[in-house]
């Protein structure tokens, strides 16, 4: 067996359009890699600068609290001086899989002022041009790309035979041609692999110490590998059916665009249509009018330069703070619709992508770099969740009128979030029923292959 | 009839006759006018959401009673971007860019409500649309249906069997070319006019720019067709020359527009989000604010100007002026910061332009983003305009203040007249003429394309007349 291996592999080997495709795949691979890291390194650098923000706006406010001269019409404004800058924990393997990260935001600053429609208002200065292109990441290279250069190393696995009029031969001779299409199989798919495999280990070794990347990495490779040998049991399968090579490439590249580009596209456009988000104009709106019919006296959102009383400026914050709860009230039932909307819309996602192996590879990639739709919204939920709770604390300074001291600061509330971390068992799960179906599927065919 | 139109007519049959070919072609086909209806609904929704959102917004706006301008600065009013009719064939960049911007005093806010943060979908390669059918899906099946026009020939022996009859080679290519056009012609046709006609029903669209888009796929479907007909002339079966289109495909389609995002990036590095705003408000922090340490120079030079020696005796509110100067100071950070970030963009577009040398596409994408007037110059346009509306709307409220409010400041309350002298913001997109300037590179690079791949498709006779005589 080993010996038929090693013969298939330098016959792959001499073929000048494998070597075409195994090379596109290097470079993509290689150009993954390069991609991968340029993001990890945006990801960390915006979160140093926002940590470094932080610690500023921290250190700066403590000096204001501890400031023993500073005079009570200023010390009052104190709430309306507070910023904090929320941070989303680095995604683990966001140099293997992108996903939602070059979109999502994974930072903001709350102050009393920002509201939950404005809360990510900064976020998105990246090129909408390049966005909508999107990148080349390993995540893309296992779904989209290596099946393809499989399809090619593999369509003529056996009906290559049928169609020279070897296979007769083959099966005259061994009586089934099972061991020799698991000999073709195993180096093509190794060729395939063993390139990933590599970059997740420059990607492992290039990347950022974080804690539980390299058991992440494993399961991300795991995923990967299934998926691939999907690949592989569908060329086997497709090649045990009576059919020429032509035919089987025909097919088998059908049936790639069918799960990774036309499935996908049309469980879009069945989403969007079933589940379309509410309007985010409404959103607007309906803000601005709460906004207007919560301010019938004027409100001078420049307390510090319309006067020096302390009492005035006092009124002046209330009135702020006052405006700023109607405003929140009136719009709570749209956020609330908005929400649960989103939140139908992502169920309804996963549960169409189940008919599409490669949608479903491809969630369980980004789960496992922490890059999927749920931890964009988890962060965002917690970020909302959080400004309430910030501007509570704030508020209920301004409604008592009480000076922030010192030793309130430690009871101000922190932002601590962490995505949860669940390995992807039902996509696990799913892709080794498939491939074991279908390998098993094409050696029953192929052991009781007979050809007329 | 010719032999030609005899090897043309043969072609068409055995295709209608392929059911491979046929249910590809109406999945196809089936997905182009699914992609028309989907789109043509989300913009329909979008105008219509636009045209509500506006008006209720001018209800409040007008309707905010007596207020302080400077208060009505801050209230102020959103930027909403229209999507033209043209976006029904291909909505571009819309789903990645903002299409509100709020026009706030002191601030110059990005453009929010992207559709894509509200998407939990993200395909594995590229938005579902009209345009990526032809732009994705349609080379597919053009390989496929050209895969076999020559090479099946030849494995078959009738390839040999034309030769002898009498067919010059490079006829044949000509009629193995011109049989391939016509079914691709008919396949894109149909779903090309089939989009012109959505689009002129979403709204009202320039002949000129979808005579031009039709134009441009035509050009873009061509290229994929000499050259998907070149590789079966090449080509020892069929099976091989459709894995070889595929791989072509994999690397020209898929592949190559995604490097060049990643070549771009490298070229060109955007900032962080983070690093952006944190830059302007260094920036902003720098200068000295009228109303904090540069409220004395400032004070001065104001007295000097009406020629009185205190503020209290100005005969305009100070108040509005110094927030006049606090505009004017933070707009030429703005500018600066804005500017340098919209330099970084076009860097990037230009690296783009370099991965149309290893694929047609990325030039394609940009002529059919610009002439459907969802590309970044168009989106850049509305940020721009929405910029000048902001100031204009501004310094219309400030100059208000600054006239009425002498001795009140931020006590002056201004009222309902006012609030109506605002014009509403109405976006002007780039004129055709315009659009066009941008994307000249564009099309000689398309057209250099089409004659490459002929050549080469007419030079593969050669091959043939080589390889088969």
């Amino acid at each position: 067996m080993l010996r038929l291996i090693a013969l298939e592999l330098r016959i792959v080997l001499r073929d000048r359009a494998a070597l075409g495709l195994l090379a596109v795949l290097a470079g993509a691979l290689a150009l993954a890699c390069l991609s991968g890291a340029a993001l990890m390194q945006s990801q960390i650098e915006g979160r140093t600068a926002a940590q470094t923000r932080q610690s500023e706006a921290t250190t700066q406010f403590r000096e204001r609290l501890a400031d023993p001269e500073l005079p009570p019409e200023e010390a009052i404004l104190s709430p309306y001086r507070l910023r904090q800058v929320l941070i989303a924990p680095l995604p683990v393997l966001a140099d293997f899989s992108a996903g939602r990260a070059p979109i999502d935001p994974y930072t903001t600053t709350v102050s009393m002022r920002t509201s939950r429609d404005t809360l990510f208002q900064r976020s998105g200065l990246e090129n909408p041009e390049l966005l909508v292109r999107g990148g080349i990441d390993l995540g893309f290279v296992v779904v989209v790309l290596a099946p393809l250069v499989l399809i090619g190393l593999l369509y003529g696995l056996f009906a290559a035979d049928r169609d020279s009029g070897v296979a007769r031969l083959i099966v005259a001779q061994a009586g089934s041609p099972v061991r020799l299409v698991a000999a073709r199989i195993m180096p093509r798919l190794a060729l395939v692999l063993l390139p990933i495999a590599g970059a997740v280990l420059v990607q492992l070794a290039a990347g950022p110490d974080i804690t539980s990347r390299w058991q992440a990495a494993w399961v991300w490779l795991l995923v990967a590998s299934l998926f691939l040998l999907l690949w592989a049991a569908c060329g086997a399968w497709i090649n045990s059916l009576d059919i020429g090579a032509e035919t089987a490439a025909f097919t088998l590249v059908a049936l790639w665009a069918l799960l990774t580009l036309v499935l996908p596209a049309a469980f879009s456009a069945i989403v969007q249509a079933s589940y379309p988000p509410p309007s985010r104009f409404e959103q607007i709106a309906a803000a601005r009018a709460a906004e207007v019919a919560s301010t019938e006296a004027y409100e001078n959102d420049h307390p510090e330069v319309a006067s020096n009383e302390y009492e005035s400026r006092l009124a002046s914050i209330r009135q702020t703070w006052d405006v700023a709860q109607k405003v929140e009230a009136a719009t709570a039932p749209i956020d609330r619709r908005f929400a649960a909307q989103l939140a139908a819309q992502q169920r309804f996602a996963v549960a169409l992508s189940w008919a599409s192996p490669a949608l479903v590879a491809k969630r369980a990639l980004e789960q496992t770099a922490g890059t999927d739709a749920a931890t964009g919204q988890g962060f965002r939920r917690a970020s909302e969740a959080h400004l309430g709770a910030f501007r509570a604390f704030g508020g209920g300074f301004v409604e008592r009128g009480a000076i922030m001291q010192n030793a309130d600061a430690a009871q101000m509330p922190r932002f601590a979030w962490s995505p949860a971390r669940a390995a992807p068992r039902a996509e696990i799960t799913a892709l080794i029923i498939l491939t074991a179906g279908l390998l098993m599927l094409s050696l029953r065919r192929f052991a009781r292959l007979q050809l007329a | 009839m010719s032999i030609l139109a005899a090897i043309i007519a043969k072609d068409v049959r055995e295709l209608r006759r392929d059911r491979r070919v046929v249910v590809m072609a109406l999945l196809v086909l089936a997905l182009g006018l699914t992609a028309l209806a989907t789109s043509w609904v989300r913009i329909s929704a979008h105008e219509a959401d636009r045209a509500a959102t506006i008006a209720a917004d001018r209800a409040t706006w007008e309707g905010q009673g007596a207020r302080n301008p400077h208060s009505a600065a801050h209230f102020s009013k959103w930027a909403f971007k229209p999507l033209t009719a043209e976006a029904v064939l291909d909505p571009g960049i819309a789903a990645y860019a903002g299409s509100a911007v709020w026009m706030e005093a002191h601030n110059r806010n990005p453009a929010v409500a992207r559709p894509i943060d509200d998407q939990t979908v993200i395909l594995p390669s590229g938005d579902f649309s009209l345009a990526w059918v032809l732009q994705v899906l349609m080379p597919l099946l053009v390989a496929v249906i050209a895969a076999g026009s020559v090479a099946r020939e030849r494995e078959r022996g009738t390839l040999r069997l034309m030769l002898a009859s009498g067919v010059s080679p490079s006829a044949l290519v000509r009629a193995k070319l011109a049989s391939v056009g016509a079914v691709t012609l008919v396949l894109g046709g149909v779903i090309s006019v089939v989009g012109a006609a959505a689009a002129a029903g979403a709204g009202p669209v320039d002949p000129a720019r979808l005579a031009l888009w039709l134009l441009a796929y035509a050009v873009f479907l061509a290229i994929i067709a000499a050259v998907a007909v070149a590789v079966s002339l090449r080509a020892r079966s069929s099976g091989q020359a459709l894995m070889v289109l595929a791989g072509l495909w994999l690397f020209a389609i898929i592949l190559t527009p995604r490097a060049a995002v990643s070549v771009a990036e490298y070229a060109a590095p955007a900032p962080t989000s983070e690093q952006f705003w944190a830059d302007v408000a260094a920036a902003k922090a720098a200068y000295p604010s009228p109303f904090a340490d540069g409220m004395e120079a400032f004070g001065a030079k104001v007295m000097a100007q009406y020629g009185v020696t205190r503020l209290e005796d100005l005969p305009v509110s100070f108040g509005g002026l110094q927030l006049e100067e606090d505009e004017r100071l933070g707009n030429l950070v703005f500018d600066a910061k804005f500017g340098a970030l919209f330099g970084v963009y076009e860097r990037q577009r230009q690296a783009l332009r370099w991965a149309s040398l290893a694929s047609p596409l990325p030039a394609l994408q940009n002529i059919s983003m610009a002439l459907s007037g969802t590309d970044m110059p168009h989106q850049i346009a509305f940020q721009q305009q929405a910029e000048r509306r902001r100031r204009a709307v501004v310094t219309q409220l400030n100059t208000d203040l600054i006239q009425n409010g002498a001795g009140e400041d931020f006590d002056y309350l201004a009222g309902p007249k006012l609030w109506a002298e605002v014009e509403e913001f109405a976006f002007a997109p780039p004129s055709l003429g315009a659009t066009l300037a941008g994307l000249w590179r564009e099309a000689l690079i398309l057209l250099g394309w089409l004659a490459v791949a002929v050549i080469v498709a007419l030079r593969s006779a050669r091959h043939l007349s080589g390889s088969e005589q």
